[in-house]
């Protein structure tokens, strides 16, 4: 039996808006079966109102007895802990020595030490450092999980992707889902081009460790972080928005979800929000990247005074604040972006890659060099850093421009378009720039000259 | 054939809802114990088993009743025991078994509240599981304390849930001097060093006296008590009689379950 022409066509048209929406259903099904998979969240417990006596509980412990290798890990421990929840960098280098004196008691089989060290050093950002201590843990325990994914984030720091990617497919026989193992993997596809399966991935986690009451809050805050921060990558504002403020209400104090709100606000120059947030987030953790959000906030409302002031400490943190050089990669950014500083910035950018060869590093330096005007080199780096089209608006912005200068307009045309329609706001300038550059260069027809309005920093 | 189908229908919904209560109570067994030595209790340290204890009371039913001690989250500090509670999402449970079977046929099973102060703690059983091995369903509840409050529950029960000091003893610094089997390896490569210490501490000179032997009189470091760590602890006080129904040897142990096995 012959069909109908119409016939034909309509069937050919469901199918086609058939094949269309197979994708959003997938997604969606996969998404609401995640969902429903997710485990009950338990009660916050505030355990960090007692870190302070907790600590002098184990430092009396330690006076007392200096030969017990236990009590020095658990007090390392415990130093590793307030660091995360009050950001005093000597913390970490009291978890470091009593981990190290805890190692000289019981050189073999002491995972704990072992971990605590990987973690202390990663924090310091001395990743070949740990990548030692990680190792032994592996070998003492190559069933447990944590080892591994410890070392698949040294490895993804250091852009090891290749190792990373490795170890990422040959986890520990019968591992069960962990979240430590899907913060690790999620930050391997955030860089490598899987922000959607990244943000999945750090969900579940984030789900799984809040169904243990007796985790750190600050640790179930982090996941909330991490969430946020993967939503506004992908321009998901308002998701980002709820994860910033669930971090606040799991852990008051946590700087890097106030760091996250204040971004949010500056990226959509919403200014009196910004300033109330990254002046909050800055007493707690002065970093360059909170007191930019701080600065940009104070000029836009009129304030030169106060935002110069604020440009000081941005100086301050460089010349004493900046201990083995953990914010040189925030430093060089701000300085590349406004103007200042160059010959630091340069010296900052390529300090930093030597420390981890990893995108971001790449994409800093390459940055900094077209700030300081050596466009050609600057696009070296930037092939690099954009390798895997990491879906990273400000990183593809970078690329974008820096292609254009170098006179590839198709290729900055992509990289910018990419951009928007990643993060639409994803900051307060450079979104409304790479906008007029591509209206520009549409009418133009790619010339560079119709470029010559914006500053590109 | 319609009455047939009602009642296949019925069957099934029966079959359905049973299947449906096993898989909210199912829970799968938490593996691991001891002092946060294993890596699924450091992530769940709530569910950490340190020890398990049974023994007479020390009272004047002494010959007619059985303690059962089931210590959980070890190595809380007294800055944390405000803030350190029995973990709501936890099965805790002792497991019996008679005569010379390995098979769990009696359990008493503990679930508590939300945390607080007023944390509740209710203990079901004793009785037979609904289902045995590596997987745990509640039975009947019995009734529910208070944490840190003793309460007297029906049949004869005493029950406490609470934080209690850690009775573990060991000078674990001192074992290692003695058998130094872990100072080599990954930093010392080659064979172990020879022992630091022969004996323990603590040991007085009256003993050395009368054994004439040279123990170690030094202080020792027990790592637990001395450093005045605690636990939280499930005891229950019971008459033998309900624990020895069908023989007077029993087996005991006690498991950790969560719903995902994390």
């Amino acid at each position: 039996m012959l069909m109908s022409r119409r016939t034909v066509w309509v069937a050919a048209l469901c199918a086609l808006a058939a094949l269309i929406v197979w994708p959003w259903f997938i997604e969606r099904r996969m998404t609401l079966e995640a969902q429903a998979a997710l485990p009950t969240p338990a009660p916050v417990i505030a355990d960090y109102a007692s870190r302070e006596q907790v600590v002098s509980f184990y430092e009396r412990d330690a006076r007392r007895h200096p030969d017990d290798q236990i009590i020095a890990r658990l007090l390392a421990t415990q130093y590793l802990q307030r660091f995360r929840e009050r950001n005093d960098v000597g913390d970490l280098l009291r978890a470091q020595a009593q981990a190290q004196h805890s190692l000289a008691l019981q050189p073999r089989n002491n995972i704990g030490a072992d971990m605590t060290m990987t973690s202390a050093l990663l924090s310091l950002h001395q990743f070949r450092s740990a990548l030692r201590y990680v190792h032994e843990a592996e070998q003492i325990e190559p069933w447990n999980p944590a080892p591994t994914a410890q070392e698949i984030s040294l490895q993804t720091e250091l852009g090891r992707y290749d190792v990373a990617d490795k170890l990422l497919r040959h986890p520990p026989p019968g591992m069960r889902r962990n979240d430590v193992w899907d913060g690790a993997q999620a930050r391997y596809d955030e860089i490598t081009g899987g922000l959607a399966h990244a943000r999945r991935l750090i969900d579940r986690a984030m789900a799984d460790a809040d169904a243990v009451m007796d985790n750190p809050a600050e640790t179930r805050a982090w996941y909330h972080m991490r969430s946020g921060e993967l939503a506004f990558s992908a321009g998901d504002y308002l998701t980002a928005e709820q994860r910033f403020n669930e971090a606040l209400a799991i852990f008051p104090s946590d700087a890097k979800a106030l760091s996250g709100l204040a971004r949010l606000a500056w990226a959509n120059r919403r200014w009196p929000e910004a300033l109330r947030f990254a002046a909050r987030a800055a007493e707690l953790l002065p970093t360059p990247e909170t007191l930019g959000y701080e600065a940009d906030a104070q000029r836009a409302l009129g304030d030169p005074g106060a935002a110069a002031q604020t440009e000081d400490l941005i100086g301050a943190v460089e010349r004493v604040g900046n201990a083995r050089g953990i914010n040189d990669r925030a430093l060089a950014v701000y300085y590349a972006e406004h103007r200042e500083h160059l010959a630091d910035a340069l010296r900052i950018a390529r300090r930093d890659l030597a420390a981890r060869d990893d995108i971001y590093a790449e994409d800093t330096l390459a940055w900094v060099l077209g700030a300081n005007g050596r466009w050609a080199e600057a696009r070296k780096y930037a092939r690099e850093a954009t390798r895997f089209d990491t879906e990273d608006a400000r990183l593809q912005f970078h690329a974008g421009i820096i292609a254009l200068r170098n006179d590839d307009v198709e290729e900055g045309r992509r990289r910018l378009g990419f951009a928007l329609r990643l993060s639409p706001h994803f900051h307060p300038d450079y979104a409304d720039q790479a906008k007029r550059a591509l209206a520009e260069l549409a009418g133009a027809d790619g010339s560079k000259t119709a470029l010559s309005g914006d500053k590109w920093h | 054939m319609t009455g047939n189908r009602l009642r296949a229908a019925g069957g099934a919904a029966i079959v359905a809802a049973l299947a449906g209560v096993l898989f909210f109570y199912s829970a799968h067994p938490v593996r691991g114990s001891d002092h946060q030595d294993s890596p699924t209790v450091v992530n769940r340290v709530g569910a950490d088993i340190s020890d398990v204890y049974m023994f007479p009371p020390n009272n004047a039913n002494r010959d007619r009743d059985v303690v059962l001690v089931m210590n959980v989250h070890p190595i809380i500090t007294h800055a944390q025991l405000g803030t350190t509670f029995f973990d709501p999402a936890v099965m805790y449970q002792l497991k019996i078994a008679h005569g010379g079977s390995t098979v769990e046929d009696q359990v008493i099973q503990f679930k508590a509240g939300n945390p607080g102060a007023n944390q509740s703690i209710t203990l079901y059983g004793p009785g037979k599981p609904n289902v045995t091995g590596t997987q745990s369903v509640f039975i009947a509840p019995t009734g529910t304390a208070t944490i840190d409050s003793p309460a007297t529950l029906p049949n004869g029960i005493q029950f406490f849930a609470g934080h209690r000091a850690d009775p573990f003893f060991f000078d674990l610094s001192q074992f290692f001097k003695i058998i130094p089997d872990r100072n080599a390896g990954f930093h010392n490569p080659g064979p172990p060093p020879p022992p630091t210490a022969g004996t323990f501490r603590g040991f007085s000179s009256a003993f050395n006296s009368l054994h004439g032997v040279s123990c170690d009189t030094s202080a020792s470091n027990e790592f637990l008590s001395s450093n005045g760590l605690n636990v939280l602890t499930l005891v229950v006080e019971l008459p033998r009689s309900m624990l020895t129904t069908s023989s007077p040897l029993i087996h005991v142990w006690a498991t950790t379950s969560t719903t995902t096995g994390n």
